[in-house]
């Protein structure tokens, strides 16, 4: 079976930026970046909460609440 | 097992990551129930920029973490965001205390596919106007921005 995903390039010129570069064989290329990108698993955010995370006054935080 | 949440984070909820504030047990329940995916956009990333340093110097440590890989940049610039934002814009400004960088973030994470919307927002309706999209909200939405959510998804 066949899959096919559609790219929508964000600027001009990015879908022969990508021929060059991705000589002979665009779709082996893609195929492996995309493939190394899903392997890369972020790291895990949660960790944070076991380091330094000093105190914040109640002002300083209120001012991230309010609308920007 | 548990598919992963993806999740996008606003600022403020940032900062209860990276501060320890009143809203920081929240960050913490969040955490307990499994893995997730952060996201953020280079807006949220603005407010953090100003916002951190409020507080202390921990937006190094916010700008070490993205390098780490600790959280997914959405990777759509300003411009990208704004010109997206316009029809969000013209919708919900009229009819609620919404920011405009909040707009930002919640077209970003509609955008992006994220299924969660992180934030503490209380009073401007940026919560609200998440539910209204369909964004699942975390914390839990309370009855005010319930009732605003319904309201605003029926003034279409």
């Amino acid at each position: 079976m066949t899959e096919h995903i559609s790219l929508r390039p964000r600027r001009p010129g990015l879908k022969a930026e990508l021929a060059r570069k991705a000589r002979p064989n665009i779709n082996a290329w893609l195929n492996d970046l995309i493939e190394r990108e899903l392997a890369a698993q972020p790291n895990d955010w949660r960790e944070i909460l076991h380091g330094e995370r000093p105190v914040a006054s109640e002002e300083a935080f209120a001012q991230c609440l309010r609308p920007e | 097992m548990p598919q992963t949440r993806i999740a996008f984070a606003d600022a403020n909820w940032l900062f209860a990551l990276y501060y320890e504030t009143r809203a920081s047990a929240q960050v913490r329940r969040w955490a307990e129930q499994g893995p997730s995916t952060l996201v953020v956009s280079q807006a949220v990333l603005a407010e953090c920029r100003c916002n951190f340093w409020r507080a202390g110097d921990r937006i190094v440590a916010l700008e070490s973490d993205l390098r780490a890989r600790r959280f997914i940049d959405c990777g759509y610039t300003f411009e990208d965001l704004v010109a997206g934002s316009k029809e969000l814009f013209q919708r919900f400004a009229p009819r609620c205390n919404i920011g405009t960088l909040d707009l930002l973030h919640i077209h970003a994470a509609k955008r992006f596919g994220c299924r969660w919307f992180l934030s503490f927002d209380s009073a401007s309706g940026c919560r609200a106007v998440a539910l209204a999209l369909k964004l699942k909200v975390f914390p839990e939405v309370e009855n005010q921005d319930r009732e605003l959510a319904k309201r605003l998804r029926l003034t279409v």
